[in-house]
């Protein structure tokens, strides 16, 4: 623990904190002060929320809260990895590491809704319900944590691996270092199970729709053969109980008459001896046999059940409706993730109020393919106007680019070019404090907020009504990511 | 070859389409045709006598800054000058307010395909002096209406990308022109730079060259014969547009430096002036590449470009050197243009240099006099509902000349704030 506290950050830093002296300490503490560089905070490294540790103050910057109005030339404190205080008059704790934020804009950290950033190391896409992308993450992928951070992703959800059919389980994490030195604290280790349409060619996603279906039922199947043998046990109970019953009766009458040998009742191989004579030997009643347990029908079953949430990757028009076809006969509540053809069946999705998890609205390159889908950039206007809940992430999993939930933000303001009031702030909003209300991580980011964590992002001017740098993002109150001025290498 | 062909003065546009005509048609044609070009633009210069002014809630600069409270006047098409738009007074002008919406020169596309079918190489010779993208214009191409819609109102073609040397570049509005016998391409430079390319498209095992050695000789031989009386090459070398050279690699870029500055070195600017169509991918060496003096056109920069690169194309900005962006429209959606430049932005550009990387740099790139909003210019304008670097932001109306080629027509009444939609408008 010592080592992953302390040790987050490198180099000389590192040193002097791992030597522990306190004259070390006040040393660097001082060197800090001196050169205001909030990025050699980074020697003081880890630590969760409540950590402790220095305290960070943000002055004078823009600050898009994202819960009111955002304040001008306010100020952030920073400290344990939580904001302690914010706004415009607010006191600043002495010896305090401060950050002029002149001209600045300071952003919650952005949230993707539907990422695969540091899955690299899962392999080939497949299938397998039991998939766990919590299991696949790669909390050691330094080059995606710099991707997402330097563009001012701070948490995510990350699914599975593109696979057609059931692909898995996604899960929820924030950018924070972990005790093990790697990104990536678990918010929700199972989040959302999800169910592939998006591979392969329109018969194979055919397919992978009957297959599902069929799992479906074989889990109903399974249940039902539990039921029924649970029912079959308590028969088996109540006639054992019988018979023991009968047995001992039979016994006591026995003994009045002549000693009878000292057996148990034997309740295996045998009918149920009700009418069995004196003489014959007495068989128990037959044990049911329990069908194999199977954890991946026992997972099917939550999901039916509804204790663990659905969302279904289709694109294609017609793999939305099989989709829809699917919850119908299943009785399934679903999210649609991807879902670039949606704006073509928003009815029939408005009639579900299933919320759609749009991913890119345009195309990266033109194809003349039929099996490609047809993306729109009013697609988003399309289904809201027909009443679909709508939110937009980067669609990285399923695409199978682990990266692309660097740009959420850029995503957002594509999908909203139609969209009549400031659709600079909606988009921003869209990937923050709406995204964290979706993935049920409202207390712990998407908005800046007193008590709040404190991941935050910098940028060069206001992200809403231009485009800025991301400067320095902020994760637990510490600068997790610097930018280098002037085409430096960073 | 230094007649009127070459002018890039204003009237360029009419001389080079009277031009292109003569070469297919012949001359009575061609006169009839120029006849009829310039009686169509007298009389919409007759029907338009007024002067038009746009006043917009921003204006996108010359120096690519945003500024408020611009009235940009229009008078035959031209932009005639920028006023104080709280000052500005004038009762025979039609005054069109946009307050919520950016007044963009039209966006500049310089990598394009748009309204090219195929290849557009001749044959198989690696040297090709003679081609000249004009002639692969098809103004019937959807796309150019995909492209127009979405801001780029000029499109520069390239000859094929396998030629070492091939020939000329050509500069044309995505909206067609209108001539005697229907839509044609409305040219803003036929005569553009001289197309060099050190491509991988060069390598070619069934006609060679094979290796990058022999592209780097066939390129220096070509070069070469620029001094060679009467060879193909002189035609076409030096030329006073200019090149613009395709590189694949930082090594491309060195060669191409090298083998232009032999060849023409002594010359003057404008024979030795070199644009670079590269993407730097090495933020360590962009220093260095910003003191060649040359710009670099980049792109297109999408949501799959590799971090390195789009810090190398900010910090090539940075540096100092000339960044215009390209796009590979239609290919890739016309969207991808601004996204370029905004994922630049986001990765430490100057938002004014990027927004001139697709407006007025890109008009110097390409050899043309829209793409800003200064006197003297042609009024291809774009409104778009905010900056054009936010990706939120749309297309609201495009005009060609000042005169509206796509966007919803401003009502007297009805149209209030709320819709995002037109403001003002029609007095």
């Amino acid at each position: 623990m010592g080592r992953t506290t302390m040790n987050a950050g490198s180099g000389v830093g590192g040193c002097f904190v791992r030597n522990g002296s306190p004259v070390l300490w006040l040393l660097a503490l001082l060197l800090v002060g001196l050169i205001m560089r909030p990025a050699q905070a980074q020697l003081f490294g880890g630590g969760g929320p409540g950590g402790g540790g220095p305290t960070l103050v943000i002055e004078n910057a823009r600050i898009i809260t994202m819960v009111g109005p955002a304040i001008e030339r306010g100020t952030i404190v920073m400290q344990g990895g939580r904001i302690i205080a914010m706004g415009t008059d607010v006191e600043v704790p002495r010896r305090a590491m401060r950050v002029n934020a002149e001209g600045k804009t300071v952003t919650p950290g952005l949230i993707d809704v539907s990422g695969g950033l540091g899955m690299d190391v899962e392999g080939q896409p497949g299938s397998g319900a039991l998939r766990r992308a919590v299991d696949g993450f790669d909390p050691f992928n330094e080059l995606a944590f710099d991707a997402a951070l330097r563009n001012g992703v701070t948490a995510l959800y990350v699914g599975p691996r593109s696979g057609n059919g059931f692909a898995g389980t996604g899960a929820v994490l924030r950018l924070a270092r972990r005790d093990d030195g790697g990104r990536g604290v678990v918010l929700e280790e199972r989040f959302d199970f999800v169910i592939d349409f998006t591979n392969g060619d329109a018969l194979e996603r055919v397919e992978a729709f009957e297959q599902a279906r069929a799992m479906f039922r074989a889990a109903l199947n399974y249940r039902d053969s539990i039921d029924e043998y649970e029912e079959k046990l308590e028969e088996y109970k109540e006639e054992l109980k019988k018979f023991i019953e009968e047995y001992e009766k039979e016994q006591a009458e026995g003994e009045e008459e002549e000693p009878a040998p000292a057996t148990q009742p034997r309740g295996r191989g045998g009918r149920q001896g009700q009418g069995g004579g004196g003489n014959e030997e007495e068989k128990g009643p037959e044990k049911p046999t329990r069908p194999d347990p199977s954890r991946e029908y026992d997972l099917l079953l939550e999901v039916l059940d509804g204790e663990l949430s659905v969302r279904i990757r289709a694109d294609k028009d017609a793999d939305i409706l099989n989709a829809l076809d699917l919850a119908e006969r299943m009785g399934l509540k679903f999210t649609l993730e991807g879902g670039a053809e949606s704006w073509l069946v928003a009815s029939q999705l408005a009639e579900r109020e299933f919320t759609v998890l749009l991913g890119p609205t345009i195309e990266r390159v033109i194809r003349f393919d039929t099996n490609q889908p047809r993306r729109h950039s009013g697609a988003y206007s399309a289904l809201r106007s027909a009443g679909v809940p709508v939110l937009i992430g980067s669609n990285g999993a399923a695409s199978g680019s682990a990266l692309a939930t660097r740009f959420v933000l850029e995503t957002a303001q594509l999908a909203l070019q139609h969209e009549g009031e400031n659709p600079g702030m909606r988009a921003l909003r869209m990937v923050t404090v709406d995204a964290a209300r979706y993935l049920g991580i409202s207390m712990q980011a998407g908005t800046i907020r007193r008590g709040g964590v404190a991941d935050l992002v910098v940028w060069s001017g206001d992200p809403t009504t231009g485009a800025a740098a991301v400067e320095q993002v902020y994760i637990n109150g510490r600068p997790a990511f610097t930018a280098m001025r002037r085409g430096g290498r960073n | 070859m230094r007649d009127s062909m070459k002018d890039k003065s204003f009237g360029a546009m009419t001389i080079n389409r009277t031009n292109r005509r003569r070469s297919r048609r012949g001359a009575p044609l061609a006169g009839l045709a120029a006849a009829c070009v310039l009686g169509l633009c007298s009389l919409a210069a007759t029907a338009q006598a007024q002067r038009t002014v746009f006043i917009a809630g921003h204006t996108l600069m010359p120096d690519g800054s945003l500024q408020s409270g611009r009235a940009v006047v229009v008078e035959r098409g031209r932009i005639v000058s920028i006023e104080d738009a709280e000052e500005f007074a004038d009762d025979d002008a039609s005054v069109q307010r946009f307050p919520n919406h950016v007044l963009s020169p039209g966006l500049i596309e310089l990598g394009s395909s748009l309204g090219v079918r195929g290849n557009q190489a001749g044959g198989t010779e690696p040297i090709e002096p003679g081609l000249r993208a004009v002639d692969a214009i098809d103004v019937h191409d959807p796309f150019l209406r995909l492209a127009l819609e979405h801001g780029i109102t000029a499109a520069m073609v390239l000859p094929d990308a396998s030629r070492i040397i091939g020939g000329r570049a050509a500069t044309f509005r995505t909206h067609p022109g209108r001539g005697a016998l229907g839509p044609m391409p409305d040219l803003l430079n036929a005569n553009g730079p001289a197309f060099l390319s050190m491509g991988p498209q060069v390598l070619d095992f069934s006609y060679g060259p094979t290796s990058r050695a022999g592209a780097a000789f066939e390129l220096r031989e070509g070069l070469k014969q620029s001094r060679a009386e009467g060879s193909a090459v002189s035609e076409l070398l030096p030329h006073d547009q200019g090149m613009i050279a395709l590189c694949a690699s930082i090594e491309d870029v060195d060669l191409i430096l090298t083998a232009t500055t032999e060849a023409f070195g002594g010359m003057d600017s404008n024979a030795n002036r070199l644009v670079l169509i590269y993407t730097p991918d090495d933020p360590s060496l962009v220093e260095d590449l910003a003191q060649e003096e040359v710009p670099f056109v980049v792109g297109p920069l999408t949501f799959s470009t590799p971090s390195v690169q789009l810090l190398s194309v900010a910090g090539l900005a940075n540096a100092g050197a000339t960044v215009a962006f390209s796009n590979r429209t239609p290919l890739v959606h016309p969207d991808w243009l601004r996204t370029s430049a905004a994922l630049s932005v986001k990765h430490g550009m100057d938002p004014a240099a990027a927004r001139r990387g697709m407006t007025s740099v890109a008009a110097e790139v390409a050899g043309i006099q829209t793409g800003a909003i200064r006197a003297g210019a042609d009024a291809d304008l774009v409104l778009f509902t905010g900056d054009p670097l936010l990706l939120s932001s749309r297309v609201d109306a495009v005009f060609i000349r000042g005169e509206r080629v796509h966007g919803v027509r401003p009502s007297v009444s009805e149209i209030g704030e709320s819709e995002g939609a037109f403001e003002g408008g029609a007095r």
